[in-house]
Formats: structure tokens, C-alpha cells, sequence
């Protein structure tokens, strides 16, 4: 493989690896739990930064052209786990007054406008994130410490994003198997008999969101750490839907739905047609492919609602199909 | 204190494009029970069918009564052909909200496709500007607000003193019984979407006669503060939208002269948010909207 | 078909339900069920629970598939009629449950109920039915939502009397209602009616008291009419009362009852 395409596909796998964990994540949130997280790429988001923060230094170092709270340079792969703590807690945070008892659209709208809400502050307030100029340079893990060629790294990088999306495979696996898993089911099929189950449901609800949170803190962690670079602008609303799309495409409710359907949209759908030749003004690609991605999802919500790997029905009585 | 009265000016010039707005929005949900988070798209692709009518040469009554129609189509075609065959199909409110989400996806990339992504202004003529009360408003300012008023007298004479008003109400509190009555549901969902389509292409217009320039997101970032709106009047009742209009447009121009202006949408979703999770059925609204979508 | 002794002659037949089978797609729950209303009579349809009095009215009313049989209207066919032909054809549904419009005020309702009049009319057709409830006439502009059971409940048949039906297909009025407002809505409310030309089929859980105020009885059981008679021959088997008087416990009615 030439090196050109060596750095192609190592970039490919690690886009993967993220997109993977990030549709792991939501899919316990939504999939799972029933919850329409329309803010997950937030917490995505915040999990970054603080890896970014974390791996930075000071803010006074390097000159102090980016401003930010928070700094340490601490070693790997400290930063990835404080990554995961930070999108739980924010998660348990946004949980704690968005998880009441809300029609599902009321709730998708609540998730919606914290997504917005947190892009105009992060934007706006020049001295928390450093505007929307971002941050830049933030160093990669071990990468003095190895001294690898640059397509070396990129080869141990895709080994350390693969070893973490193996662990939270494992986990969501265990998760979305045992009783909790079973539960959660239940009361997203059945809002009455969650009613009726009682307070209990909340707190149920409460741990599959907060774990969900700790996946986008991390799968956050792992991109930035690759691409260096962090901004208020590539985490839009936009992105939460595209994870919403693979979800639906690849089959919610099951693991290996939504990894295939990590696979179909956000990576061989959005990314790997970063690289087709751009055409028409500035934009219109970009422009194209959301339509496509719309189409897609409206296509697949039609034809196979249950998406390519639909959920296999539990040992519990499903949904009663009669209308 | 001046800048406070000048503030509430520019406050009710855009609760005035906020009440057109929400109490299209909050009569799509009242009778369809769908969630358009479309809405706001459909806005913007009234606005650029504005703003062709003004290129060319059209008055502004031309380009309003363009982007009305185009509204009012754009709505009804979208409700006909798009979201009733889901709800048919059996899509629930849970996948009505991807459906209407992916609608919007593919409206402003498709008009940013169409129109490219620069910022575009209606040609208008200059108007001069009129003082009151401390306040100042320019002619197409004063004329957005006389275009509120007209719609909201329109809109409540509708629902109150027709027929067919009354037969829309009544699809909204309850489409079954509303057929036992003899009401052609199926039609009065149809001129409902046609009506409030006329009142989101209007809102478009005028959303962009405010404004310097727009894009193909202008209306897509509007649908919050709209949203906003309708919900603290309770989704559903049109009357509760027009006084919703008021407090979200008021609060957030309010804070914009004192805080950062950057942050005067925050205040409406603040507002949203607090509304959803303390009293979700709305402020003016008798009863909680538990229902499910309606085919 | 066993039924009492004395079979009294019934007036001239206005609804008219032969070999009738109704279900949803399965096996029909209703099955070969016969029944008739005449003109001016009260009729109560009675049964346990889960004996298919509800898919009952919701065949006679197109709300599930009508699999076999017919429905006859004063002579015209209106099998699988959908509620808003039938209302045109003088046949009035109030169902149990969202029988009003809840966001409309009274006045509105009523003039809902009376859509299809033409629009010269429906004034004057509202003060008609007002008089029928005079309770209603002070709240014109209550919202329904606002109104107590039993207002509710007159409301809704007041809605429906808008068409002049000439038959009102009642299904559990009462249930909700506290005993009194019962009894007032079985014993005072409906005779009127009648003694105004319409014609009642009233489904109900409460038996006995439904039985009292009608001509005719029906006993459902497992979907198909168990015993018909004379209301008041009804009342008086030992059976009847025994089943319905609240003994829950019991199987229902023993098959082909022999008095």
C-alpha cells in the first residue's frame, strides 16, 4: 500500500472506530432506552474539548493564543477516561431535567434546543472554548514517546481507537443483555406500563443515558486526539442526526444495527466522499450529500422501518402489532 | 431607558413575524398533531421565492403574495403526499420526528444547492423611518406589524365564526368523532395545512424584510424561537401562540439590548425549556395534549 | 329461538339486524346475532363483560368489519355505513367514551353535531335540543372539558339529537356517572326522548336498571343473543336477575337457560 493510501485507510478506520462507539452509544439512549437525543454530538463535544484541555497544557503556554479552562498535560490515556467522566456527568446533568415524564417529540424538542443552546454559548463565549475559533494543536497520545514515522502512528492510533470500541462493545453488549437492558425495552414499547412500573423507570432511564454520555465523552476524546483540532462549528445539531441516521438505517435497538449502520452512513456515506472531487461552487457537495443522507433516512423509514439488522424480538411479548 | 423602549420596538416587530409564524405552526399540530420541525425550512423557501419575485422587478406585495403561495403549497404537498402516508404507514410521533427532521435536512441543503451558500436580500425600496413613543420603526417594519394584526383578526374570525373553523377545531379535539359528525376530515386537514402553509411562507417573507440578508438556514434557526412560542401558549391553540409570540419576542429583543445580543435567541430557548419540563401542556392551555399523531 | 311465553306483538320495525357477524380480521367475535327495534320502543342490549356488546355497536356503527349479515334502517341497507352516512340516514351514535368535543364550548358542539343541517337551521335546532336538556341552556359557552359527567353525558346525546335521529344508539350512558345522575339519565331523560319520536337501542352494564326502563331485552352472551324478550318478563327470571344482581364469581349465564 502506498503511503498516501495507507494514511487513507488508517484515517478511514479510525473514523470507524469513533463512529462505532458513538452509534453504541446512542443506541443505548435511543435504541434501547427510548430516548431521542437529539444534543448527543454535545456530549460528544464536551468529552473532546476536556481530552483537548487535558493534553494541552496550561492556557497560558504556547504563547497563550488560545484561551480555556482547564489546562493540564496529563498522560495518556488519562485524558480519554476524564473524557468519558465529563460526557456522563454532563449527561446526568441534562438527565436529570430533561428525562421527566415528556411526550417523546416534546422531550426530542427539549434534547434539540440544548444542542443549540450549547453551540451559541460555546460560540459566543470566547473565554470557556475560545469562541469559535477552537482549539488547535492539541498533542497526541504517545506519539513523542513512541517516535514512530507519521504512518506508523497512524497504524497504533487505529489499534488504540479498535481496543476502546472493543471495550464499549463489550459493555453496551452486557448492558443491553441483562435485566437492565430487558427493562428499558419494556418501558420504550410500553409508556403506559412504565407509568406503572413506577419512579424507578426515571432512574433506569437515568443510567442508560449517562452511560451513553460517557461513549460520546470518549468516542469525542479519540477524534480529537487524531485530528487535533476542536471547534464549537464541527459539532453541530446536523452531526447528532447523521448518528440518528445510521441508527435508523442499520437497525436500532441491536449492537450490530448500529455498528453496520456506523459503517453506511457516517463513514462511507459522509467520509469517504470527503474525498471525491468537489464540483460546482464551494459547498455544494456538502450541500448534496445532507440531502442524501434526508432522502436516505425518509427512504429507509419507509421501506424497512426496522432498519437492514432489525432488533430480534426479546423473550418478552414485543409491541402488539394489532393497531 | 431609552434603549429599553427602543428595545420593546424591535421586540414587537419580531413578535410580530413570531406570532404569523407559530400560529401557522401551532394550527398544523392542533389539527395533524405532527411536530413540522420542517417549518422553518419551508419559511426560507418562501423567502427565496420572495426574493426572485423582487429581482425581478415584483413589488413587495407580489413577493408576499408569492411566498405565500408557495408556502401554502410547499405545506400541503408535504402533509399530503409526505407525512400523512407516513402516519398511514404507521410511523409514530417517535419516527414522525426523524421524518419531519430529514425534511428540513433536505430542504435547506436542497436550497443551498439551488441558491449556493451566500446571503441574499429582497430588493426593496427605501422607506423612511417613523418615531413613536421613543420608539423607531422603518415603513416595512410598521407594514410587518399592520400584516401581523390583519393575520391574527383573519385567523381568529376563521376559527370562531365559520364553519369551517368550527370543523377545524373540532378534527383538532377529535378527528373520529369529527367524521361521525359528518366533517370531511381528510378535506379540512388539507385547508388547514393550505392555511397555515400561507401564514409560514408570509412569516418567511417577512422574516427576511427584517433582516439584512438571509440564508438558506435563516429560517431553519428561526423554527426555535417559533416552536418557543407555540409551545408556551400551549401547541394547539392559536391564541396562546399570539401571546406566546409576544413574551418570547419581547423577552429575547429586550435581553439583547442588555446583554450580548448574540445570546438573545438562548433566552428564547431558556424560555422553551423551562415551559416543557414545568407545565409541558402549555400556559394557556386547559388540557395536556397526550394525543397521538392522526391520519 | 326460546323465547318468553307471551310474546307481545312489536311495533313497526325500524332497525332491523339479521345473521349479523362482526370482527376484527379473526374470527368474528360477534356471530349470527338477530335483533330488531321498533318504532318508538327502548330497547337494552345487556350481557357480561367480553360478550361482544361493544364490537356490536362498532359493526352497527362501521368502526369493524362487518364479516356477514345485514342492517336495515327503516328498509334501507346500511351495512359497513360509516358513522357520518349513517347520522344523514336518522341514526344517531353516542359512544361511552369521547362522546364530546372537549376543547369546544357547548354551543359549538351542538353545532357540530348539527354539521350537515343547512346553516339557516342550526340556530334554531340548538335552542330545540336546549329545551330537551334545559340543564345544558345556562352553560352555552362552558367548554366541555368543564362540564360534570352527567352534563357531559346530555351534551353528547344533545349533540347527536341535533339530526333528529330516529334512532339514538346509546352505548353505556351511565357508565361514570353516579347512581343518582344514573337513574335520572335511565328513567326520566330517555322516556322523554321517546315520547318525542325517537327510538332508543341502549347497550349498558347496569342490566337491571336498563331492563326497567325498556320494551325489549337482549341478552348477549359469547356474541350471539342468549334469550330475547319482553323487558318486564326479563326482569322477572330468576336467571337474569341472579347473573346481573352481582354474582361475578358465577360462570356467565348457563347455556339455553330453561325457565
Amino acid at each position: 500500500m502506498s503511503t498516501a493510501m495507507q494514511f487513507y485507510v488508517s484515517n478511514l478506520l479510525v473514523y470507524l472506530g469513533v463512529d462505532v462507539m458513538a452509534c453504541l452509544g446512542l443506541n443505548l439512549q435511543f435504541g434501547v432506552a427510548g430516548i431521542v437525543n437529539f444534543a448527543f454530538i454535545i456530549f460528544q463535544a464536551a468529552g473532546a474539548y476536556t481530552a483537548a484541555v487535558l493534553t494541552l497544557g496550561s492556557s497560558s503556554a504556547g504563547g497563550g493564543f488560545q484561551s480555556y479552562i482547564g489546562g493540564a498535560r496529563l498522560p495518556f490515556p488519562v485524558p480519554f477516561l476524564a473524557a468519558a467522566v465529563v460526557g456522563g456527568l454532563l449527561s446526568l446533568l441534562v438527565g436529570l431535567v430533561a428525562l421527566r415524564k415528556l411526550r417523546t417529540d416534546y422531550q426530542a424538542m427539549v434534547m434539540l434546543v440544548i444542542s443549540l443552546i450549547a453551540t451559541t454559548v460555546a460560540t459566543n463565549a470566547t473565554g470557556l472554548v475560545n469562541g469559535s475559533n477552537g482549539l488547535a494543536t492539541i498533542p497526541k497520545p504517545l506519539q513523542s514517546v513512541l517516535g514512530l514515522s507519521l504512518v506508523g502512528y497512524q497504524w497504533v492510533y487505529v489499534a488504540i481507537t479498535f481496543a476502546f470500541c472493543a471495550l464499549v462493545w463489550v459493555g453496551v453488549h452486557r448492558i443491553t443483555s441483562s435485566p437492565l437492558g430487558r427493562t428499558l425495552r419494556a418501558v420504550r414499547d410500553n409508556e403506559a406500563a412504565a407509568g406503572a412500573l413506577g419512579k424507578n423507570v426515571t432512574v433506569l432511564r437515568l443510567v442508560a443515558f449517562v452511560t451513553g454520555g460517557a461513549i460520546a465523552g470518549l468516542s469525542g476524546a479519540i477524534l480529537v486526539q487524531f485530528i487535533s483540532a476542536w471547534s464549537p462549528g464541527s459539532w453541530l445539531f446536523p452531526e447528532s442526526f447523521v448518528y440518528f441516521a445510521a441508527l435508523i438505517v442499520g437497525g436500532s435497538g441491536n449492537n450490530v444495527g448500529a455498528a453496520v449502520g456506523a459503517l453506511l452512513v457516517p463513514v462511507a456515506f459522509l467520509e469517504s466522499t470527503r474525498y471525491i472531487p468537489q464540483f460546482g461552487y464551494p459547498g455544494l457537495v456538502d450541500a448534496l450529500q445532507w440531502v442524501v443522507v434526508g432522502l436516505l433516512t425518509l427512504t429507509v423509514m419507509w421501506f424497512r422501518p426496522k432498519g437492514v439488522f432489525p432488533e430480534r424480538p426479546g423473550r418478552f411479548a414485543r409491541r402488539a402489532q394489532v393497531p | 431607558m431609552s434603549l429599553f423602549v427602543l428595545s420593546i420596538g424591535f421586540g414587537l416587530i419580531t413578535a410580530s413575524i413570531l406570532a404569523i409564524a407559530s400560529v401557522g405552526f401551532t394550527l398544523q399540530f392542533g389539527v395533524t398533531n405532527i411536530l413540522n420541525l420542517a417549518y422553518g425550512d419551508v419559511m426560507t423557501g418562501a423567502a427565496f421565492i420572495a426574493y426572485l419575485v423582487t429581482r425581478a422587478g415584483g413589488s413587495l406585495w407580489a413577493a408576499l403574495l408569492a411566498g405565500a403561495i408557495t408556502g401554502s403549497l410547499a405545506s400541503y404537498v408535504l402533509n399530503r403526499f409526505l407525512y400523512t402516508p407516513f402516519v398511514r404507514h404507521g410511523t409514530r410521533l417517535f419516527g414522525m420526528i426523524i421524518v419531519t427532521i430529514s425534511v428540513s435536512l433536505v430542504l435547506q441543503n436542497g436550497l443551498q444547492a439551488i441558491f449556493g451558500a451566500s446571503f441574499f436580500s429582497l430588493v426593496l425600496p427605501r422607506t423612511a423611518s417613523y418615531g413613536f413613543a421613543g420608539m423607531i420603526f422603518t415603513g416595512q417594519q410598521l407594514l410587518i406589524m399592520g400584516i401581523a394584526v390583519v393575520a391574527m383578526a383573519v385567523v381568529h374570525s376563521l376559527l370562531s365564526y365559520t364553519r369551517l373553523g368550527r370543523a377545524m377545531r373540532a378534527t383538532a379535539a377529535d378527528p373520529e368523532l369529527a367524521r361521525g359528525c359528518g366533517v370531511a376530515t381528510d378535506r379540512v386537514v388539507g385547508v388547514a395545512w393550505l392555511m397555515s402553509g400561507a401564514l409560514c411562507g408570509i412569516a418567511g417573507v417577512t422574516l427576511v424584510m427584517n433582516v439584512t440578508s438571509f440564508s438558506s438556514t435563516t429560517g431553519g434557526s428561526f423554527l426555535i424561537p417559533v416552536v418557543a412560542a407555540a409551545v408556551l401558549g400551549g401547541v394547539g391553540h392559536p391564541y396562546g401562540a399570539m401571546i406566546g409570540a409576544l413574551v418570547i419576542g419581547l423577552a429575547s429583543e429586550v435581553s439583547a439590548a442588555f446583554v450580548n445580543p448574540a445570546y438573545k435567541e438562548v433566552v428564547a430557548f431558556g424560555v422553551l425549556v423551562v415551559v416543557l419540563l414545568v407545565r409541558p401542556q402549555g400556559i394557556f392551555a386547559e388540557i395536556a395534549t397526550q394525543k397521538e399523531v392522526v391520519a | 329461538m326460546p323465547t318468553s311465553s307471551a310474546s307481545p306483538v312489536r311495533p313497526e320495525t325500524l332497525l332491523e339486524v339479521r345473521g349479523f357477524g362482526v370482527g376484527y380480521g379473526g374470527a368474528p367475535i360477534v356471530d349470527d346475532l338477530d335483533l330488531t327495534v321498533g318504532n318508538g320502543e327502548i330497547v337494552a342490549v345487556i350481557g357480561p363483560n367480553g360478550s361482544g356488546k361493544s364490537t356490536l355497536l362498532k359493526g352497527l356503527t362501521g368502526r369493524a368489519q362487518v364479516v356477514h349479515g345485514s342492517v336495515l334502517l327503516a328498509g334501507a341497507d346500511v351495512t359497513s355505513h360509516r358513522e357520518d352516512k349513517l347520522c344523514r340516514l336518522g341514526l344517531g351514535f353516542v359512544p361511552q367514551h369521547k362522546d364530546v368535543f372537549p376543547t369546544l364550548t357547548v354551543e359549538d358542539n351542538l353545532k357540530m353535531g348539527g354539521y350537515l343541517l343547512a346553516r339557516s337551521k342550526i340556530g334554531r335546532r340548538v335552542d330545540e335540543v336546549l329545551e330537551v336538556f334545559p340543564a345544558l341552556a345556562p352553560m352555552r359557552q362552558r367548554t366541555a372539558v368543564r362540564l360534570s359527567g352527567g352534563e357531559r353525558k346530555m351534551l353528547a346525546i344533545g349533540r347527536v339529537l341535533m339530526l333528529e335521529p330516529k334512532l339514538l344508539l346509546l352505548d353505556e350512558p351511565t357508565a361514570g356517572l353516579s347512581p343518582e345522575l344514573a337513574r335520572h339519565l335511565l328513567h326520566d331523560q330517555l322516556p322523554a326522548l321517546v315520547s318525542r319520536g325517537v327510538s332508543i337501542l341502549l347497550v349498558e352494564q347496569k342490566a337491571l336498571d336498563a331492563l326497567t326502563v325498556s320494551d325489549w331485552g337482549y341478552v348477549l352472551v359469547g356474541g350471539g343473543v342468549q334469550i330475547s324478550g319482553p323487558a318486564r318478563d326479563l326482569l322477572e327470571r330468576p336467571d337474569i336477575r341472579e347473573v346481573f344482581l352481582g354474582s361475578a364469581a358465577r360462570p356467565a349465564v348457563p347455556a339455553r337457560a330453561n325457565p
